[in-house]
């Protein structure tokens, strides 16, 4: 109780002064909103790409692939094989061919893009699958439908635009969305002509299906190789999504907790210098608190908890500016998986970043106040006081 | 001897039967550069008595200030012990050491010492920032000592806006504001033209007389000791290697 008078007392008193100090304790508060804000820009980066890689969970289809293998891209599955899987499933199912294009975004630059060749359950086998412009493509015709997030970010898809894939050109008639999910970043026709388009005569690479009440997808598996023609594997969308996004998401977290805790250091130096600086302009008010019964530990405690209030303000500052400039900003990458097809996925700041972002505020404060106390606590207070000023 | 010295003989004859209010037993302190030692009190042993007002007189450098500060429980000495009114401050622990000295010492320096942010009513007020006493009685005690020194009109005005013989009252009333029976005050009309020193020493004089305040006063000057009921003379050790 008498030590957090004497704490709350010693901050109030100094922040009394603050109005002397002020360009010292800017320091540390920009050196940490700018170690804040690049933590949060990267550690966001990586939440958008999941939060894209990740499907909505409610009503989860899965993917059958061929037996053995990881990725669409790796599939066959013959048409013989699809249709004894779907006489098998007997519910709906989609299949679909799955083609990696190579267009020329609005820069010039060629981006691997998906076109996936779909068939008549594919849109009601995507949760929130819309299509917010045109039409869907016709039977005999080279049309596409594009993902909103590849229309926005490539450019040259208006509606009626002519597009480049493999050995044809296709017509854009209509734009789909599925609520900022992976499947956005592609382009979608019939089977039929993509299978024609890239010499895949009757050949597929996935099915879609609903899996039966409470079947797991190594269930449904099991029920498909149970029939000695099939070798299947079968995966949840969201598993199946969530595996090829793993790689990507640790390499954007190491990248985010590695930059900002390199960042971090700086900051940490920056907060320490401030402290030091703090400490000596203030030696006579704080060797006078201690003469007058301000023990070293509230004096520290003060100390400490002014320099994090500093650096918890920077951190904040740090996520604002983010938040004005990057918010719903667009961001392509890579695909990281075998396929390199290119996605397109918004920056996601998430109640978690804003909670890490605020965490690296405090330990920064925290650390950047080590050494500030224990100068505090070599102050010469017998002869501060002896002094004139 | 004048009628004036006899008063003050029979006086001091008479404080030497109050109780001891500061015991300073055998008390050793040396200061230590690296490898060189600055021997400043050695075995030094003193009692001040309750009431009592002492000059530390000596030459610049024999351990005024040092001997002030052990008292004060704002150093430690190296061996020895010291009691003030009953509480061996020698044997606290740091922490206890400091809130002691918040709630039984008043200090007063040179150069007073109050904080440049704060009005005269804040400074003084400080102090009882760390007991638990409600707003109106504080301010009501701020106002008291602010009186006793003759300072009421200027409350408001931060340090700057004194002159040092003002600033030394506030820092006065800032001592007392928490009734410690014990001042302590260093050089405290170094810094003052004869005039501003006078008034500090006869307001430290009727501190003692009237409040019974034990004053215990660092000085150089002689009219300063004057005021004193006894001086104390302190010599420095011989330098050891
Ligand atoms: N913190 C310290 N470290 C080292 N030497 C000190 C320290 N404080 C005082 N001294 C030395 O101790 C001696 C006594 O100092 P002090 O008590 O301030 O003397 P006075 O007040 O009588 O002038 C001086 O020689 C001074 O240099
Ligand atoms: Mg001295």
């Amino acid at each position: 109780m008498k030590t957090l008078t004497r704490i709350r007392t010693a901050l109030g008193i100094s922040l009394l002064g603050i109005g002397r100090r002020w360009w010292a304790s800017l320091n540390s508060v920009l050196g940490t909103a700018v170690v804040v804000a690049v933590m949060v820009a990267i550690l966001a980066i990586g939440a958008g790409y999941s939060e894209a890689m990740k499907m909505a969970e409610v009503d989860d289809a899965n993917m059958i692939l061929k037996g053995g293998v990881k990725s669409e891209m790796e599939s066959t599955l013959e048409g013989a094989d699809v249709r004894l899987i779907e006489s098998e499933l007997g519910s709906a199912a989609a299949s679909e061919v799955y083609v990696v294009a190579s267009i020329e975004n609005n820069r010039g630059e060629p981006v691997n893009l998906a076109l996936r060749g779909i068939s008549e359950n594919s849109t009601n086998l995507r949760p929130g699958w819309t299509l917010s412009q045109g039409r869907m493509p016709k039977e005999g015709r080279r049309e596409i439908v594009v993902g909103a997030r590849a229309q926005q970010h490539f450019g040259g898809m208006e509606l009626g635009s002519e597009l480049r894939l493999g050995s044809a050109s296709w017509t854009v008639v209509g734009v789909f969305e599925t609520g900022g999910s992976l499947t956005e970043s592609e382009i979608w026709a019939l089977a039929t002509p993509v299978q024609d388009a890239f010499n895949r005569q009757d050949s597929y690479q996935v099915v879609i299906a609903r899996p039966q009440d409470g079947e797991t997808p190594q269930d449904m598996q099991n029920r498909l190789n149970r029939d000695s023609r099939l070798s299947v594997s079968v995966t949840s969308l969201a598993d199946y999504y969530g595996e090829q996004a793993r790689a990507m998401t640790r390499f954007v977290t190491i990248m985010g907790y590695g930059i900002g805790s390199l960042m971090a250091l700086g900051a940490i130096f920056a907060a320490v210098n401030t402290g030091l600086g703090h400490i000596k302009t203030r030696a006579k008010e704080i060797a006078t608190l201690s003469i007058l019964g301000w023990t070293e530990r509230a004096l520290t405690a003060a100390l400490t908890i002014e320099t994090v209030l500093m650096t918890v303000l920077g951190g904040l500052i740090g996520v604002a500016a983010v938040h004005l400039i990057f918010d719903d900003w667009l961001i392509s990458t890579l695909f990281f998986a075998e396929d390199f097809t290119q996605i397109v996925f918004d920056f996601d700041v998430t109640a978690g970043i804003l909670w890490q972002a605020l965490a690296m505020a405090v330990i920064i404060g925290l650390l950047g106040s080590i050494g500030p106390a224990l100068q505090l606590r070599r102050l010469p207070v017998a002869r501060i006081l002896l002094q004139r000023r | 001897m004048t009628v004036h010295d006899t008063e003050i003989a029979i006086q001091a004859a008479d404080r030497q039967d109050r109780p001891p209010f500061v015991q300073i037993d055998r008390v050793s302190k040396t200061y230590r550069k690296g490898k060189l030692a600055v021997p400043v009190l050695d075995r030094h042993s003193m009692i001040i008595a309750q009431g009592d007002m002492v000059a530390l007189v000596g030459a610049s450098g024999c351990g005024k200030t040092t001997l002030l500060n052990l008292i004060g429980g704002v150093d430690r000495p190296d061996t020895g012990e010291i009691t003030v009114d009953k509480t061996r401050i020698t044997s606290l622990s740091d922490a206890g050491l400091t809130e002691w000295r918040g709630q039984n010492v008043g200090f007063i320096f040179q150069f007073y010492n109050l904080l440049p942010a704060l009005s005269a009513h804040a400074n003084v007020e400080l102090p009882l920032l760390l007991h638990d006493i409600p707003k109106a009685e504080r301010r009501a005690r701020v106002d008291n000592a602010l009186n006793l020194v003759g300072l009421q009109d200027r409350a408001s005005h931060r340090p700057e806006e004194l002159s040092g013989g003002q600033q030394q009252r506030v820092a006065i009333a800032r001592a007392l504001v928490t009734d410690a029976d014990l001042l302590l005050c260093d050089e405290p009309t170094g810094d003052l033209d004869q005039d501003s020193a006078t008034r500090i020493m006869e307001l430290l004089s009727m501190l003692n007389q009237e409040f019974g305040k034990t004053i215990v006063v660092v000085t150089h000057d002689p009219l300063v000791a004057e005021y004193a009921h006894r001086t104390e003379h302190l010599t420095r050790p011989e330098t050891a290697a």
